[in-house]
């Protein structure tokens, strides 16, 4: 069928036929075709029958599922499309319910919207799940017609099918790819010319600008101008080059802080390598930077007061040490300890310590010029380093005492501990060090004999460390290992010194240690003593003493003569804090099986500096036993009346250096009588020591001392000689 | 009976259908009876000067000659279109 053009350019429809005639031969002479024009009905028709052809396409062909439905569900009709889907031939599938093609859950809202649809007679963009032959499932978005006749029977249904498969999965990914953005990680888009156009919250946050003041902008906006052009420019040839960039970044936020952050950078691409878009990743490091300094911070600094410890110290000496070497020019170390610290503590509490602590880091701080260095080495102890001074060592230690007096006057401002006004000084004690000083640890030690000497010079005050006074520590230290050796080799005595009453009757002793040192003979107890104290020997000490003495009280106990002499022992406090002391004298008391009212311990006015009622409860402890007490050196400390009525003593002894000049010092005299009348007047015995002429004796008399011992009854002697002075 | 040629003439003349003869080689009409004449417009003198190609529309014409082609080659005897 086709159209043929008349003369005049209209055109006829008609079926044509054409033959071939041949010849003899076979060739073809003519063409002979016969043509039938065609009527306007079996035109009609022809062109129904190709336009049903067309739709049959379209219907098997379209990219959507069609079907259609007998009144019981059954497929009738389905299009190659929806055939394809389920993997089926059109036999395998016509005759089955469609129902068989959905997954349970779509058949069971299938078969719950059925009787709706049934009323409505048609349903919209209801989704199925549709599961092919081999399994795999589908889902589509489908709508329906119901077919009913005059009487509402439905007679067949009709369904399209749109496949939402990849749809479904692009929005799943969407919403994943939408959470994946908001992540803890700031995340920044932009497009190829580096205009930002996406940003999620936690870049917002790590910026501190708002999502609107950034969109638009380009990444410039968070430089910091901490890294130089070069910098950016290797990222970008590196991002060009590789497609990505990761490294540490310095930036800017908007209060102005610069913070570090590790970034990422990626070039999105299309699938001819056009850049579309970078997208950066930014992580905020800064917290981590913080740690990597805290630990550095606890490892060289006092968490306190964020001075500089012990081992930073240490290392900034040595490098100053190495500085001087290398100038020629001297230093000076500085040992700062607060005089009254500890009354803080006890006082205020701890946590006024601690602030008080800071308060005086802050104006060692102050007085410092820069390149010295302040340490806390512990509890109040400040070391501070001072470089670059003359090389003069006369002229350094100037300049060294100068920085020192400007901390004491900085130290004695009043401090202020939440709403208490606090006043402290301090004691300094500097060690000038040039480069022939050897030893930074022997400097350290230097300066904190300086210290200790300011401290017994009166406090508040700047002593320097000089090398006379080495000469002395070194002694000290070789009587120190001697003193060890003493105690082993037995090279102690004691002495007794008599003691007598107003009619200068022997009424008892003071035991006296003595030292026998194998090189230096008699080593006196003023040189020794304060050692022992200092190492801790004098518990040991203190004990033979205390043991030895009691042994010669029960020898004198087996003699009629002598068994009511008394024996002074001397107790240090030190030793007297150890908190086995009673137990100790009860045992040795028992030991020796001596009369406790014999016994007489002596103690200092020091030993009530602290800890006064600790004091008091092993007084009683000992003096329930029946020993007694005796205050040594009375009237040199400053004992406080109120205790001194508290404490269980027997005796008082004046101490010699007021017996000394009674005979020339009026005043002398008027401490004595004090000290007598009030003793008195607390029931108290009264001894005076030092006695050495009859002028004193008399005086002392006069003021109503009825005890005396000294050089004018007898000198400190060994046991034998003693036992003659008896006789 | 012998049918004579000036009765083939008729016969072909007279037939209710249209019918053309061509060259197969340049597709010029060489007869075309009074049915076709009538149907084209033409006068008898003017379709002999006419091809294949003039009286059919231009849409169609390749498919036609297509079927030509085959007749000529022999590939088929008869085609309907």
């Amino acid at each position: 069928m086709k159209r043929y053009i008349r003369k005049d350019s209209s055109f006829f429809w008609a079926q044509s036929f054409s033959t071939a005639i041949k010849d003899e031969t076979g060739n073809v002479t003519l063409l002979v075709t016969s043509s039938i024009e065609l009527t306007e009905h079996t035109l009609l028709e022809a062109k129904l029958t190709a336009s049903a052809k067309e739709i049959e396409d379209l219907y098997d062909n379209a990219p959507c599922g069609y079907h259609s439905l007998n009144h019981e569900g059954a497929i009738v009709r389905i299009n190659a499309t929806e055939l394809a889907w389920l993997g089926c031939t059109r036999e395998e599938v016509v005759g089955k319910k469609i129902f068989d093609f959905y997954t349970g859950e779509s058949k069971e809202r299938f078969l719950k919207k059925y009787p709706d649809f049934l009323k409505k007679g048609h349903i919209e963009d209801l989704e199925f799940e549709l599961v092919g032959k081999d399994g795999k499932i589908r889902n589509v978005l489908a709508s329906a017609t119901a077919v009913k006749d005059a009487n509402g029977n439905l007679l067949m249904s009709r369904a399209v099918l749109y496949d939402m498969t990849e749809q479904k999965r692009l929005e799943s990914d969407l919403r994943l790819a939408a959470v994946a953005f908001e992540t803890t990680q700031g995340i920044l888009v932009t497009d190829a010319n580096s205009v930002i156009r996406r940003v999620n919250r936690a870049l917002t946050q790590i910026t501190g600008y708002s999502e609107k003041e950034i969109i638009g902008q380009t990444p410039k906006m968070f430089k910091s101008g901490h890294h130089d052009a070069a910098f950016y420019t290797a990222m970008w040839e590196t991002i060009n080059s590789t497609g990505s960039w990761q490294g540490e970044i310095w930036d800017r936020r908007k209060s102005g802080e610069i913070y570090p952050k590790w970034m990422t950078i990626s070039a999105i691409k299309l699938d001819d390598g056009t850049v579309t878009h970078y997208v950066s990743t930014h992580v905020d490091i800064s917290g981590l930077k913080a740690a990597e300094n805290e630990i550095e911070n606890l490892a060289f600094y006092d968490p306190l007061t964020k001075l500089p410890n012990r081992r930073l110290l240490q290392d900034r000496l040595y490098h100053a040490k190495a500085s001087i070497d290398r100038t020629g020019r001297t230093g000076a170390l500085l040992n700062i300890d607060l005089d009254n610290f500890k009354s803080v503590n006890d006082t205020l509490g701890h946590a006024m310590g601690d602030v008080l602590l800071q308060q005086v880091a802050e104006r060692l701080q102050a007085c410092l010029r820069a390149g010295d260095t302040v340490a806390r080495l512990g509890d109040d102890e400040f070391v501070i380093i001072l470089e670059n001074l003359d090389a003069q060592l006369i002229e350094a230690a100037a300049q060294a005492k100068e920085v020192g007096e400007k901390m004491l006057a900085t130290l004695n401002q009043p401090f202020f501990l939440g709403k208490k006004e606090f006043h402290s000084t301090a004691s300094i004690g500097i060690a000038v060090f040039n480069g022939s000083q050897k030893g930074m640890t022997n400097l350290l030690k230097h300066a904190d004999i300086a210290m200790c000497q300011a401290k017994k010079a009166g406090r508040n005050t700047i002593c320097f460390f000089d090398p006379q006074m080495q000469e002395a520590i070194n002694s000290r230290s070789v009587l120190e290992s001697e003193l060890r050796n003493a105690i082993e080799c037995r090279q102690f005595f004691l002495h007794y010194q008599l003691q007598v009453d107003h009619l200068m009757r022997p009424f008892g002793a003071e035991a006296l240690i003595r030292w026998v040192h194998p090189a230096r003979d008699l080593v006196s107890p003023a040189e020794f003593i304060p050692i022992a104290e200092e190492t801790g020997l004098i518990i040991q000490i203190g004990k033979w003493v205390l043991d030895t003495a009691c042994a010669q009280l029960s020898v004198w106990q087996l003699d009629e003569k002598t068994k009511d002499l008394m024996l002074s022992v001397n107790v240090s406090a030190k030793q007297f804090r150890q908190a086995d002391f009673a137990e100790l004298v009860k045992a040795i008391v028992q030991r020796h099986g001596i009369n406790p009212s014999r016994l007489k311990l002596e103690l200092t006015e020091s030993i009530l500096l602290d800890d006064v009622e600790s004091v008091i409860s092993t007084m009683k402890e000992i003096n329930a036993l029946g020993v007694r007490f005796s205050l040594d050196d009375f009237g040199t400390g400053y004992s406080s009346l109120q205790y001194l009525k508290r404490l269980p003593l027997h005796q008082l002894k004046i101490d010699q250096s007021f017996v000394r000049d009674l005979t020339v010092d009026n005043s002398d005299q008027a401490i004595v009588n004090t000290i007598v009348a009030m003793a008195h007047s607390m029931n108290l015995n009264v001894i005076a020591e030092g006695v050495e002429t009859q002028e004193q004796r008399m005086l002392l008399e006069k003021a109503g001392c009825s005890h005396f011992q000294g050089y004018l009854f007898g000198r400190p002697m060994p046991i034998r000689e003693f036992k003659e002075l008896l006789k | 009976m012998q049918v004579l040629p000036n009765q083939f003439r008729e016969i072909f003349d007279k037939s209710p259908v249209c019918m053309i003869a061509t060259d197969p080689l340049n597709g010029r009409i060489v007869l075309a009876n009074s049915r076709a004449i009538k149907m084209w417009g033409y006068t008898p003198d003017e379709i002999l000067t006419k091809t294949k190609a003039d009286l059919i529309f231009p849409d169609d014409f390749a498919e036609s000659s297509q079927r030509n082609t085959q007749l000529v080659s022999g590939m088929v005897d008869l085609c309907a279109l």
